[in-house]
């Protein structure tokens, strides 16, 4: 035994945890999923408690931002992959640990359901919804515990999973991202974060990838002479011009457009608010400058100064410069917080369009925080929670899983406690995920395309990750990375079909089939095509998994999805977003902490 | 329509994507309106590596009936594929193809490509499906060779 003969390592952990569970944790085999902040502090523990045969995956690389709390990262580590670094550091506290450290996608189909099941237990110390849902769903397929974890400011929670014994990741619904109307991103936006969102959108337009799959709504039109003279002007800067094209186009034409729908519709499109004024380029010096001079102390930084009218077009000249050469030399591009061209970008036109809307202009640094949804992490949390896992996973050890508790990290203690715990919940038994596999989808099938069902709602709201779709042994749709450059094509033919077109009516029955989750769900498709709220196109329904149902439209989708993968930046002292009061329902709590970008954006 | 047929189709399917060896491809075929037709599949073999087939692709269509799995499907290659036990329609003869003779229904798409990958290069003389290729087999083993080499340039295996 490793606790005998010269080795004196363990003989404190077999005098405190006994010869059983200690002999128990030599042999199990764990899987770490992420290698962050709980992942670091739990690598950690788990090599200091014993435990030897140990994978780690983590997709990510080394970041400045992540030294604060990251500690098995150094300076010298940036740009170094998470999961090696954080390997090589844990075995100097432990050089007996036996780790494997993947670099790589858990989504990835080679960490598929055989890869899963060699595992005594996974532990997920993951950022994002996503990863999580995929992650549990292999746990349940392979019938392998889980213990999930999550961290928000001063807020955590564990939670143990195992299939047929406890409630599932997915057995209560989480809340939708929170999301946005169309027409109020579109034209009648009343907060710094509709104009933010509205930026990001303009960005990828632009910059990003022109085959994104569009799905705007169609303008309102106008036939009007005065905005056709307008925009034949504005067309012929285009040549000459892009950054004085587009500013044009979008601070003053489109803008003057509305103004001129409102005056010939005679529809009031602002109730109770101000009309907004479109910004002509050559005449900045004519409008107030929005910027109350008192808010920028001298000491403040350069990024949390609010900028004038001016900086903030000339900001956006610029911006758009620099992105139309990269452009041109590089492609399309993603926008990332962390690129500063993009985020000038995204912040000059929020900023400019929040001018012409009466609506508070914000700082660089506020707005990247709103812009790549970044969420405050703790140090000390993270801690707690990695300590709890393992305290947890001693449990499943023991061979006493129904022991295992749920705990709640709170902010502020309750009956002098920070810590709550329960005991975990059963599975539900409608969870689509852990065993009845059978959803209700009200959409217009005549309306609604197959790359619709796909993205926005397997992959969107189910969390899929590779789904097929099959009706009546009919393959209407396959997706995966083992299909050919013929069968991917036949597939974008396919995702532009409607359902009617694939022959999903009211009443079909779609077999959805996801191999790399080695998951499968039927749905039961419902014609609809009056919805009660305006712009919704679709509406889940089951028994008793009330999934979440707010509106959606493409665009804010995809920026929800690009926002979820996004990393925490720690901001101790004045985070970014003040993390929710707890509630005194643990269900809500959960659904707080694991919903990050709805906190994010709900910060208004 | 048969049920059993296509349920056993859908799984083939799911079962080849899951796991498939290198290089080969079957695929349900796609009707002119881009739906799936599962009753027919369109398939590609690869030579194996080391012997004369090498280096070709041979597209091959296999067409189940509603009987299937009762009855296994059709194989064929190309009209007038040069091979001592394909017939000049392109249809292949192997036991494992014969109702009569070694076919089982829980024989998988994947056991008949790999079957069929295996006879390329072992013909089975006491079965001879043309007359060309059989002929040159047992009397020319040169010119057979030849044409083999040749047949295989034609269906080169993209790069």
């Amino acid at each position: 035994m490793a606790a005998s003969g010269t080795n004196r390592r363990y003989e404190h952990l077999v005098a405190s945890l006994g010869n059983e569970l200690f002999e128990a944790i030599r042999s199990a085999k764990i899987l770490m999923v992420g290698a962050g902040g709980i992942g670091c502090e739990l690598l950690k523990n788990l090599v200091l408690t014993g435990f030897h045969d140990i994978e780690i995956i983590d997709i990510d690389t080394i970041d400045l931002s992540n030294l604060n709390r990251q500690f098995l990262f150094q300076r010298k580590h940036i740009g170094m992959p998470k999961s090696q670094v954080a390997k090589e550091s844990a075995l100097r506290f432990n050089p007996d640990a036996n780790i494997l450290a993947h670099h790589g996608n858990i989504k990835d189909s080679k960490y598929g359901p055989e890869f899963f099941k060699k595992f005594t237990l996974v532990m997920n110390a993951l950022d994002n919804i996503d990863a999580r849902r995929h992650v549990n769903r292999l746990c349940i397929a392979t019938e392998t515990p889980l213990i999930e974890s999550a961290t928000e400011g001063y807020l955590g929670q564990i939670q143990v999973i195992k299939r047929g014994v406890m409630e599932c990741y997915e057995c209560q619904p989480k809340p939708a991202p929170k999301t946005y109307a169309y027409c109020t991103i579109r034209s009648s936006p009343t907060k710094p974060i509709h104009c933010i969102i509205w930026a990001k959108e303009e960005f990828l337009t632009h910059f990003g990838d022109q085959e994104r799959v569009v799905n705007q709504e169609q303008e309102e039109e106008i036939t009007d002479e005065e905005v056709k003279a307008e925009e034949a002007k504005i067309e012929a800067i285009k040549e000459k011009s892009f950054s004085e094209y587009l500013f044009r186009k979008l601070f003053y034409l489109e803008i003057y457009k509305k103004i001129r729908i409102a005056q010939l519709t005679k529809k009031d499109l602002w109730p109770g608010r101000e009309t907004p004024v479109p910004i002509m380029l050559d005449q900045l010096h004519l409008y107030s400058n929005g910027t109350n001079d008192s808010t920028n102390s001298v000491e403040s930084l350069p990024d949390q100064q609010i900028m004038s009218l001016k900086q903030n077009a000339d900001l956006f000249i610029d911006s758009v410069n620099r992105l139309v050469e990269r452009r041109s030399k590089t492609g399309a591009m993603d926008f990332d917080k962390d690129d500063d061209d993009a985020l000038n970008f995204v912040t000059a036109a929020s900023n400019l369009r929040s001018h012409i809307f009466t609506i508070p202009v914000q700082s660089r640094f506020s707005i990247k925080s709103l812009a790549g949804n970044i969420i405050p992490a703790i140090a000390t949390t993270n801690a707690v929670i990695a300590g709890l896992i393992v305290v947890e996973s001693f449990k499943i050890l023991r061979n006493s899983i129904e022991k295992c508790r749920t705990v709640v990290l709170q902010k502020k203690p309750s009956a002098g406690r920070l810590l709550l715990s329960c005991a975990s919940e059963k599975p539900n038994p409608d969870c689509y995920v852990c065993s009845s596999h059978f959803v209700t989808l009200e959409c217009d099938t005549d309306l609604m395309t197959l790359g619709v069902l796909v993205e926005g709602i397997l992959r969107g709201r189910l969390g899929m990750n590779e789904p097929s779709i099959t009706v009546d042994s009919d393959i209407l749709f396959e997706s995966g990375e083992d299909l050919d450059e013929e069968e991917v094509k036949r597939m974008k033919l396919q995702s532009a079909k409607k359902l009617s077109e694939c022959r999903i009516v009211n009443g079909t029955i779609i077999e959805i089939d996801d191999i790399s989750q080695n998951f499968q769900l039927k749905i039961s498709i419902v014609h609809k095509n009056n919805f009660a709220e305006e712009g919704q196109t679709f509406n889940i329904v089951g028994k008793a998994t009330p999934l979440p149902t707010a509106t959606k439209t493409k665009g804010e989708d995809k920026l929800d999805e690009k926002a979820q993968d996004d990393d925490e930046v720690m901001i101790v002292d004045a985070p970014a977003v003040p993390p929710p009061a707890p509630s005194k329902k643990r269900k809500a709590q959960f659904e707080e902490k694991d919903a990050k970008k709805s906190k994010v954006v709900s910060l208004d | 329509m048969s049920g059993i047929a296509k349920g056993r189709l859908t799984e083939e399917r799911k079962a080849w994507r899951k796991d498939h060896p290198h290089a080969f491809y079957a695929r349900p075929q796609t009707n002119a309106d881009n739906s799936t037709n599962l009753m027919v599949w369109e398939c590609g073999i690869p030579g194996k590596p080391g012997n004369n087939w090498t280096g070709g692709l041979y597209p091959l269509v296999m067409e189940f009936s509603e009987d299937y799995p009762s009855k296994p499907p059709k194989c064929k290659f190309p009209a007038n594929f040069f091979h001592p036990n394909v017939y000049p329609s392109g249809t292949v003869c192997l036991s494992i193809l014969n109702e009569e003779e070694d076919w089982k229904p829980s024989i998988t798409v994947k056991q008949i490509l790999l079957g069929i990958q295996d006879l390329l290069d072992t013909p089975n003389p006491n079965s001879p499906a043309q007359a060309d290729a059989y002929t040159l087999f047992v009397t020319n083993k040169t010119e057979y060779t030849r044409r083999v080499k040749a047949q295989a340039a034609k269906y080169v295996q993209p790069a």
